[in-house]
Order: structure tokens, then C-alpha cells, then sequence
């Protein structure tokens, strides 16, 4: 194994650290990259972070204690991480990782002593369309099976490394099922832009011209694009994260922001279990998504755009710095765009698994180096965003469909979708359907086309949104998706006949307890409260008085939790209870209260320190 | 004429860049808080300063008071929720209130009494954390940390000093130092800090200090959290500004 | 004359204090009589539970067996039942012990404690068994109404029962709630 004094490994570190200027804001990119060369974060390392980028060791370990790919004890040459959404548990994926398992002599969570190996379980890697999947040192392995699963053990037996595994175990498909009016015909790189550029908008006017440098409104009136502002606001683009917030008013928030620099940031954090339609943007139509970036530096003004994506897409790196320096020698990026005098340039900041991170405060905190912890909700970004400067966030989607708004303008884009949702919208479906992947349709199609189309008629259920969204059951498939009605993210995941749906909310409340921040406590301990719950259910150990309880934590989380998560994440259990009563009215076994707790387990430990075993030794469940 | 806003029906005025909680307790008028202290910077975790603006929940420690808004504070539901917000903070960590130093002087204890909690409700869980008594003048009892970042804050801005921080995610998050051995001992905190003096529980206390004051004429066997925390600001407005 | 109510008392896992406190209400007692008649309870040396009784008031957390079975008697028989004083409701000083495992109570008091002579574990099935963890009396069946305190104060109690056989909401006003 490692050791953090070996001269290697003393000229690694600073090889990673050489690249960088030093300080905190480097923190969590610089622990990726060693969490990649060391297979963990050494405790060495840890003070020696604190020293080089100045961060109090305590938040040094704050930080890798926050992330799961982070982990100062050692993990395997080879580690493992099994997507564990509902759909991965559908398509079987616990078997094919114990499978794993036993064949390595490994226990899941864990690293086989030689540490050749270690398996983990991990939220939602965004394969869903075509799981079960595992990333294999943060690369994804898709379509598992107990043959792929075999030749994955005697690679690792054999101690191949994974770069040298067969190339197709790594093959990532990206299905475009149905495509609309937006990625029907591709836009060529630059199109937007220079659209953008030649509509130019506003220069200064002659009155303006004596205002001193640093006035305010100088500053204000110098920024071109107000044309192409004009095209959004006529497009009504609503962003694609899931909020649905007009994105024309947020970037004008922040091109009318006080003086001084402001960035653009892209959200492709995609957390949310059973999206992957940022991953599918992203994989073939990288250009359209950075010319959005761009368009919008263009727009409010700002000279930096950071794309945030989460580490499960480690794989598309080089695919991505390719398209950036791709772009950069074609102009269109960088210092004086397409001749012009408009600067700008897009880095990439990396993820290390924390669906929080999606939302945009925890994700400019994760940004700066920090926990991903969502911050006070006021002042908003577009006020005070990264680095307290005024800041642009939006989807992948959101910034995509920018692009193209640019270049084909706001009445085209208009005119598709509903009064409240205009335009097309991409749709991730997976889970028992034939044929799952990304779908283009406007704003308003009905849920019963959606699932027809997929081949996912016969489902008793589906969930719009993700875990964070809505349950829907079958009385329901006429309504339509729009923020009128069913709003979601983009993400349906199908629910066959014969599915037992308690499976899925016993998937849904871990994740959410997985996955919550901690700040706030409504979230933090309800996340819990409800897991258990759900737990004493599954046990068949369920009453009608918990019923009662898990209504009323749902209740305190949705009014009293800081964000997002905590606010939702109780949607699925009350959904289910509304809708599915019998699949926890067939886990309870009476209709009076039983204990939250084994109660015959809880003498076990007394029983064997004093090896009794007769009939007072024992406790029933309820009393006879 | 100068900007106000309706707290329950009250018009309170309040200055350019207050928030709602600040304006209220400049008026005299307690919305219950816990991680909100003056002269740190709001850290949105307890809610229990929540208010209800035009029909949806806000922190009245972040939400800056806008004029003619009106703000429902002191209404049966919120303060049920908030009663189970406080209920979640109990049965989360583990407080034997009679065997606590702190207990008559706890922040935490009095704002339950002035909810009205009479019981914790939810199953406990009874985790197991380590205590931390390393240190020669401050012990460290995680059972009682309610992880408000009240210590986090008060070291860093107050003190200057980095002493505490968080580790972990979610339930399994806790209060951590900054030191390499993970030790109170070790690192640069004094009995005078107050990142001690603040926290709101019995979790920093400064040792040989406890029980000194007996039952009955200990702080909120006195006063009520209510004229404690008012007169706090009090002070710190004097103090401060 | 209306019929009395039926009161009956139990300590489980607690130290008499909470019945100490309850006795303090000193005259007013006779007060109450007027509107109460006891059942169990170690005021007046009963150990049987009545087949029907109006209101139980439970001292103490449960801690083993034999608290569950009583306490499962009291809930079946008793209309209202009310967990009285912090071991009642959050397990209190005795489940301090939940920090460590029972293994390492046990040995510590029978094996390696100090002034242990023979050392040995009891394990007479006359005695109950020890439950891993000390749980409030909530976790185990339902409880209608929770009196707070380290005790409760005799007012905390006059209050709270006054109000309860009036029919009215018996819970305490800020001033009278006590964790200690
Ligand atoms: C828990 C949580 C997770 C989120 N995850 C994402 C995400 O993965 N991607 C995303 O674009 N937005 C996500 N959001 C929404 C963002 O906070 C933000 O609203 C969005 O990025 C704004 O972009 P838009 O206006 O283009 O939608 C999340 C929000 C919450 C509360
Ligand atoms: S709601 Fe959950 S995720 Fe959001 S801040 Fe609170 S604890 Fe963190
Ligand atoms: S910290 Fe406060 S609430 Fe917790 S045990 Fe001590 S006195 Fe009770
Ligand atoms: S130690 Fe005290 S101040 Fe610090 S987080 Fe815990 S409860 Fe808050
Ligand atoms: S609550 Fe206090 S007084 Fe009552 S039994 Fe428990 S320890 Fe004794
Ligand atoms: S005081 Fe506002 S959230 Fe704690």
C-alpha cells in the first residue's frame, strides 16, 4: 500500500499542487486528484493541505468527511462503487454485487485486505437507461451481468488494471429516443454566439460617454447582448433544474449587479436519481452547452464560466477539455471572441459525489472548496453567488437551450409547450419500460404518450420528477408534464405491475438520508426518523399510530427545512400513503401501537451474558 | 416617515439591511431562535425562527424585513412545528437535563420550556459519541451538541481562532476540532473564549465551574428565555451598534 | 355525588422521587381524595391492578422484562395513562447507561468493579431480565399525557392532575416546566 513518506508519492502531491495557484478555493479539486493517485486522502496529506492552501486542518477534514469519493482510509487499486438507485435494484443489482463480492472475498463497504479491491454501494451514477451499473475507479461499467460481473473478478484477480479492460465494459450509450425541434437538426458551434454578437444590443450611448470609468451605470449600459436578453425573455425559457425560475430575470439580475466581476455557472451536478439527460447534452452536444455559458458571459457581462459536474462522469474529462480547447482555437472561447472584445473562458470543476451539491448554494460552496452546504437563502447568487459576486447558475439544458434560442431566436423557441412551460423539454425514462433513454417533447405532453412511446403502458406507477418529485399511479396518466401540472426535472422512472412499490420508497427515504447536508435539523434528523419508520414497516412490525407520526414529520420537514432537500424529500412517503395505502396497510400487524424497536432482541444481549433461555427471558411482541 | 412591517398584527419599524428576527427583538418582540446570535453571522440551522411571509415559510434571521410585509410568528402551528423541530434536536442526541451541568442556565432547555415541551415525542436514538475532557478548562460533551456552528462561528469571527468545525454528512455529521490528534487539548482554546461561552448547551462548558449556582437562582430559573434573549441584544446593540 | 376516579401509580425504572414529589402536594391531598380514590400504587401498599382504572401515572423508564409486562398491564387497564417525571419520558438518569453495552454495565458492577468479591453475573431466572438499552415509557406502548420534571414539583402535579379531572387540556404552563 501507500505511504505518504515515499519519495513518489512526496513528487506526486507536488505535481498536483504545482498546477494550482495555492489557495482554499483549490481544496476539493486538489483532494479529487489525490483521492485518484492515492486511492485515499492520507492524514499526512491532510496537514500538509492545511498548510499549503491555507485552510484550518479542521475544515480540511471537514471537506473529505463531507464527499463520498473522499476517504482518508485506504481503499482498493481497484474500487467499486454499485449504482444503487431504484432502477439498478430492479434490474438486480444487490445479487450482482454480492456476486462480486463473494467471488473477490470482499464485504460490501469494505477493502480486501491485499487492498486489490474495494465495493461500495453508491446514489444514483446516472446509467439508468442502461443498468445495473457500477463505476470502476470512477468510471462507469454499464449493463451488468453475472457474465460481465465474472470477467470483471478475474480482471481484478489477475490484477489488470481497469484502463486495460476490455473497451466495450466501459461503452456509455446515449439514446436520443425522440428528438423535437431542439436537437432535431444540431446547431453548428458558433452559431449562437455570433447571432448574439451581431445583434449586439446596446454600446454606450453618447450621453454616457462622460460618466467616470467606475460609475455604475457606465458599466451597466457597456454590456452588449441586450438584444439577445430580449430574445430570451421572448423565448420564456424557465430553467431545466428543476426551480423552473425565468432565466431571462435571473440574468438580468445579475448583468444590472453592482460593479466588478460576476461569473456563469453550469449546474451538472444531475443528482437527482434517474436523470441523465445533462450526461446525454453533455456527451453530444458539449458545444451547444459551453456557447450557452457563453452567450450568457455575453449577456450579464462576466469573464468566467465554471461548468460543476458530478464525479460519476469522470469519464467525459477528456471528452470536455477536448471541446474547450477545441473551441478556444476556433475563437470562440477565450480572449476576444470571434474578433471581437468579449473575453471569456469556461473551466471545469469536479463533483465528489453529494447530491446536495446540485443545489446552488451547496454547489458555489463546493466551488470554493467547501463543504457543500446550501447557504442562507438570502442574499440570492445572482446578488451575492461565488466568490460574493453576482453569479448566473442554470442547468445544462437550461444554458443548451439558450444557445439555441440565440441562434434561431425566442419566437421559435416560443412556440411549442404550454401558457406557464414554453418551449421542448428533454425527458429522462427509465425503470420497466422497453425502451428507456432521453426524449424531446414539448411541455404539456400528456404522461399515458410519454409512457406509450417508451413502451411503458402497463405501469401501476411512475415517478416524475425523481424521488424528490411525484409518485403517479395509473388514475393519473392523462395529466401532463408542465409547471401547470406534473412540473419535474425531466426524469420518469416506470414502475411495472408486478413491482412491490414499498421497494421503491425503502430506495427513495435511504437515499434522502444518505444524501442530506445535516445543517438544518428538520431534514437532518427527519431524514432518519422516517428512514426508520420505513424500516419498522418492512420488519411487517408497522401500526396505524406510525402512520400518524410519519404524516407529521412529513409535515415539519416540508414548512421548516432549510432547502430543497429536506422539503421534498418526504413527498414520495405521503405520495405513496395517498395512493398506495395497501402497500403499508399489508406491513402492519395490528391496529394497536408496537414498539419502534426489537423488543425480544433488546433481552438478546442479557440472555447471553447470563445464558438464560426460559420463558422470562423472553418478551413478545405484544402481550398475549 | 420610517419603514415598518406587521409581526402578528404588531407594526414593528425597522432599518435599511435588518432582517426580521433583528428588527423584531429591536422592538422588544422574542421569535424564538437558537442558532442566530448577534454579532455572528446567521447560520439558518434550528429553525425555529421560522415565520410564515405571504403564505410560505422563511428564516426570520436571513429574511430582511421589507416594508408592509406581514409576518405570522406566534401562531398555534408554527409554534407545533417548531415544537418538533425541538423534538427532533432531543431525541437526535442525548440530554439527561438533571444530571447537566448547564441545566437552569441552558439556552436550549429554555427554549423548550417556552414552547411548552412537555416530552420529546420521537424515538430516541440514543447515539453513542465520544466526550471529549482533554482539555484542562473546557470539556466537551458531543451527547448534548445540537451542531448550531454557534462555536464554529464565535472561534473564527470573535475569537480568531479556528477551533471548531464540522466533520461528516448528515445524521452522522459532528462537532470536530483542529487539532491532528482530534483533541480538545491540543488545540489553541481558552476558558475565556466565546466560542465557549456561547455555545447554547451543556456541550463546551468550562470545567469546575458546574453546579456552583444552586437550583433556583440559576439564570431561566430566574427570567424567562424571552427577556434573557432580548436583553442580549440589548447589550450587544449597545455594545456594537 | 359523581363517581371517583380511579387512580393507580407504579415506579418502574425511576427512584421513588417522582412519588416523594406527588406526596409534597402535603393538604392538598385530602383535596384531591374528594375527587380521587387510589388503586395500585406504593402510596397505599396495593400490588394488584384493578380490572378498570381511569388514570395511570408511571414513574420511571423500563429497563427490563418485568417493566414492560407491568407497564403493558397498565396500559390495557387504565383509560389515560401519563408517564411521569424525565426517566418516564426520555428514559432520564438510568439510561445513561446507553452509552455502553450491557456487557460493560454488568461486568463493571459484578466483575471488575471495585469491592466486587465474588464475581459473577446474576442469572437467577427470578430476576428480570436486563433490556440492552433504557427506553421511555413511549417507545413501548402509548402514552396520552407527559408530566415533565426531576420530579415534577408538587404544583406540576396539582396543576396538571386538577386540570385533567376537570377534563380540561392538563398541560403545563412554561413556569412549571422543569427538565431537572
Ligand atoms: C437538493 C437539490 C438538488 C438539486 N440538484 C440539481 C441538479 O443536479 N442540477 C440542476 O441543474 N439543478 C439542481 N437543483 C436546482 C438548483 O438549485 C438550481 O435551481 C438550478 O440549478 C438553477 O438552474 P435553472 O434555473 O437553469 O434550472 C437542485 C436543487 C435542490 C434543492
Ligand atoms: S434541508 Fe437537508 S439538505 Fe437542505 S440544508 Fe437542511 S439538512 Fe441540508
Ligand atoms: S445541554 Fe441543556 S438540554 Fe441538554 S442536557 Fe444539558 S441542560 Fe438539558
Ligand atoms: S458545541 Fe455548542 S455551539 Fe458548538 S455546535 Fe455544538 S451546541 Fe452548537
Ligand atoms: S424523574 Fe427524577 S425523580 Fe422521577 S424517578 Fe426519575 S430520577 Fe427520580
Ligand atoms: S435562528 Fe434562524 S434558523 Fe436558527
Amino acid at each position: 500500500m501507500f505511504h505518504v513518506d515515499s519519495a513518489s508519492q512526496e513528487e506526486t502531491l507536488h505535481a498536483i499542487l504545482e498546477k494550482r495557484q495555492g489557495g482554499p478555493r483549490d481544496l476539493l479539486q486538489v483532494l479529487i486528484e489525490i483521492q485518484h493517485a492515492f486511492h485515499h486522502v492520507p492524514p499526512k496529506v491532510l496537514s500538509i493541505l492545511a498548510e499549503r492552501l491555507q485552510v484550518p486542518l479542521v475544515r480540511v477534514k471537514g471537506v473529505v468527511s463531507f464527499y463520498s469519493f473522499l476517504s482518508v482510509e485506504p481503499q482498493g487499486e481497484v474500487v467499486i462503487h454499485f449504482s444503487d438507485n431504484i432502477t439498478d435494484q430492479m434490474l438486480g443489482n444487490r445479487k450482482l454485487a454480492s456476486l462480486l463480492c463473494a467471488r473477490l472475498g470482499v464485504r460490501l463497504g469494505e477493502t480486501r485486505k491485499d487492498g486489490r479491491v474495494s465495493v461500495h454501494l453508491t446514489s444514483c451514477t446516472g446509467m439508468c437507461d442502461q443498468g445495473p451499473a457500477a463505476l470502476v475507479n470512477y468510471v462507469p461499467v454499464t449493463r451488468l451481468d453475472a457474465p460481465r460481473i465474472e470477467g470483471m473478478a478475474n480482471l481484478i484477480e489477475a490484477g489488470v488494471p481497469p484502463e486495460d479492460w476490455p473497451k466495450e465494459f466501459f461503452a456509455v450509450e446515449t439514446p436520443m429516443r425522440r428528438s423535437d425541434v431542439m436537437f432535431r437538426t444540431p446547431m453548428a458551434p458558433g452559431a449562437g454566439l455570433r447571432a448574439s454578437l451581431e445583434r449586439g444590443g446596446e454600446r454606450l450611448p453618447a450621453w454616457a460617454e462622460d460618466l467616470a470609468p467606475s460609475d455604475a451605470r457606465r458599466h451597466h449600459l457597456e454590456r452588449g447582448g441586450a438584444e439577445t436578453l430580449k430574445e430570451i425573455y421572448r423565448s420564456e425559457l424557465r430553467g431545466r433544474g428543476g426551480a423552473g425560475f425565468k432565466t431571462a430575470i435571473k440574468w438580468e439580475s445579475v448583468r444590472s449587479g453592482e460593479m466588478g466581476s460576476r461569473y456563469v455557472l453550469c449546474n451538472a451536478d444531475e443528482g437527482e436519481p434517474g436523470t441523465f439527460k445533462d450526461r446525454v447534452l453533455l456527451t453530444g452536444y458539449a458545444d451547444t452547452v459551453f456557447e450557452g455559458m457563453t452567450i450568457c458571459g455575453h449577456v450579464v457581462g462576466s469573464k468566467l464560466g465554471i461548468l460543476y459536474i458530478r464525479q460519476e462522469y469522470w469519464y467525459l474529462k477528456q471528452h470536455l477539455e477536448g471541446v474547450l480547447s477545441r473551441r478556444r482555437e476556433a475563437g470562440l472561447l477565450g480572449d476576444g471572441i470571434l474578433g471581437t472584445d468579449l473575453d471569456f473562458d469556461i473551466e471545469i470543476h469536479w463533483g465528489a459525489g453529494a447530491y446536495i451539491c446540485g443545489m446552488e448554494t451547496a454547489m458555489i460552496k463546493s466551488i470554493e472548496g467547501r463543504r457543500g452546504i446550501p447557504r442562507r437563502r438570502w442574499p440570492l447568487p445572482v446578488h451575492m453567488g461565488y466568490m460574493k459576486k453576482p453569479t448566473v447558475v442554470n442547468n445544462v439544458e437550461t444554458f443548451a437551450a439558450a444557445a439555441l434560442i440565440s441562434a434561431r431566436g425566442g419566437g421559435w423557441f416560443a412556440y411549442n409547450g404550454t401558457a406557464q412551460s414554453s418551449g421542448t423539454k428533454l425527458f429522462c425514462v427509465s425503470g420497466d419500460c422497453v425502451r428507456p433513454g432521453v426524449y424531446e417533447y414539448p411541455w404539456g405532453v400528456s404522461l399515458r404518450e410519454l409512457l406509450r412511446d417508451c413502451g411503458g403502458l402497463d405501469a401501476q406507477a411512475a415517478q416524475v420528477g425523481g424521488p424528490s418529485g411525484i409518485m403517479v399511479s395509473r388514475d393519473e396518466f392523462d395529466r401532463s408534464i408542465c409547471f401547470e401540472d406534473l412540473a419535474s426535472t425531466g426524469t420518469l422512472m416506470v414502475f411495472g405491475p408486478r413491482r412491490d412499490l414499498f421497494n421503491v420508497v425503502k430506495n427513495f427515504v435511504g437515499f434522502f438520508q444518505h444524501e442530506s447536508c445535516g445543517l438544518c435539523t428538520p431534514c437532518r434528523v427527519g431524514t432518519t426518523l422516517l428512514a426508520n419508520y420505513v424500516k419498522k414497516f418492512d420488519q411487517g412490525c408497522g401500526s396505524p399510530v406510525d402512520l400518524g407520526e410519519i404524516e407529521h414529520i412529513a409535515k415539519v420537514m416540508r414548512t421548516m427545512a432549510h432547502c430543497g432537500l429536506g422539503q421534498t424529500a418526504n413527498l414520495h412517503i405521503t405520495d405513496s400513503l395517498r395512493k398506495f395505502p395497501d402497500i403499508w396497510n399489508s406491513r402492519m400487524r395490528t391496529t394497536r401501537f408496537i414498539p419502534a424497536f426489537d423488543l425480544d432482541g433488546a433481552l438478546e444481549e442479557a440472555r447471553e451474558l447470563t445464558g438464560r433461555t426460559d420463558d422470562a427471558a423472553h418478551l413478545s411482541l405484544e402481550e398475549a | 416617515m420610517s419603514n415598518t412591517f406587521f409581526l402578528d398584527g404588531a407594526e414593528i419599524p425597522f432599518r435599511e439591511g435588518q432582517t426580521v428576527l433583528q428588527a423584531a427583538l429591536a422592538a422588544g418582540q422574542y421569535i424564538p431562535h437558537l442558532c442566530w446570535r448577534p454579532r455572528l453571522e446567521p447560520h439558518s440551522s434550528c429553525r425555529l425562527c421560522t415565520v410564515i411571509i405571504n403564505g410560505r415559510p422563511f428564516s426570520s434571521c436571513t429574511q430582511p424585513a421589507m416594508k408592509g410585509q406581514s409576518v405570522a410568528c406566534d401562531t398555534p402551528e408554527l409554534q407545533a412545528l417548531r415544537r418538533a423541530v425541538l423534538q427532533m434536536v432531543f431525541v437526535e442526541g442525548n440530554h439527561y437535563c438533571p444530571a447537566c451541568e448547564v441545566s437552569g442556565n441552558c439556552r436550549l432547555q429554555a427554549t423548550a420550556y417556552h414552547l411548552g415541551l412537555h416530552d420529546n415525542r420521537f424515538p430516541q436514538q440514543f447515539p453513542v459519541r465520544e466526550r471529549d475532557s482533554s482539555h484542562p478548562d473546557v470539556n466537551m460533551d458531543r451527547d448534548r451538541c445540537i451542531r448550531c456552528e454557534t462555536c464554529v462561528r464565535a472561534s473564527r469571527d470573535l475569537d480568531g481562532k479556528n477551533v471548531f468545525g464540522i466533520h461528516g454528512r448528515g445524521i452522522h455529521s459532528k462537532l470536530a476540532v483542529n487539532s491532528p490528534s482530534g483533541l480538545l487539548k491540543d488545540t489553541d482554546v481558552a476558558a475565556e473564549d466565546q466560542a465557549v461561552a456561547m455555545c447554547p448547551t451543556g456541550c463546551l462548558t468550562v470545567k469546575r465551574v458546574g453546579f456552583k449556582v444552586p437550583i433556583g437562582e440559576r439564570t431561566y430559573d430566574m427570567e424567562s428565555v424571552v427577556s434573557v434573549a432580548l436583553k442580549e441584544f440589548r447589550e450587544q446593540e449597545a455594545a456594537h451598534g | 355525588m359523581a363517581e371517583k376516579l380511579k387512580i393507580a401509580t407504579c415506579s418502574l425504572a425511576g427512584c421513588f422521587g417522582c412519588h416523594m414529589s406527588f406526596l409534597d402536594i402535603d393538604e392538598r391531598l385530602i383535596d384531591l381524595l374528594e375527587l380521587v380514590e387510589f388503586d395500585r400504587s406504593p402510596i397505599n401498599d396495593i400490588k394488584h391492578l384493578g380490572p378498570a382504572v381511569d388514570l395511570g401515572l408511571i414513574e420511571g423508564g423500563v429497563c427490563n422484562a418485568d417493566n414492560v409486562h407491568v407497564l403493558r398491564q397498565f396500559r390495557d387497564r387504565c383509560r389515560v395513562l401519563v408517564a411521569v417525571g424525565e426517566c418516564g419520558i426520555t428514559g432520564g438518569v438510568p439510561s445513561m447507561r446507553n452509552s455502553f453495552t450491557l456487557k460493560q454495565c454488568l461486568e463493571e458492577s459484578y466483575i471488575r468493579g471495585a469491592g466486587v468479591e465474588c464475581a459473577h453475573i446474576p442469572d437467577d431466572p427470578e430476576l428480570p431480565l436486563l433490556l440492552n438499552k433504557v427506553r421511555p415509557l413511549h417507545h413501548i406502548v402509548k402514552i396520552d399525557y407527559f408530566l415533565p420534571g426531576c420530579p415534577p414539583s408538587a404544583d406540576a402535579f396539582w396543576h396538571f392532575l386538577t386540570e385533567l379531572v376537570a377534563g380540561r387540556d392538563p398541560s403545563l404552563p412554561p413556569a412549571l416546566i422543569h427538565f431537572d
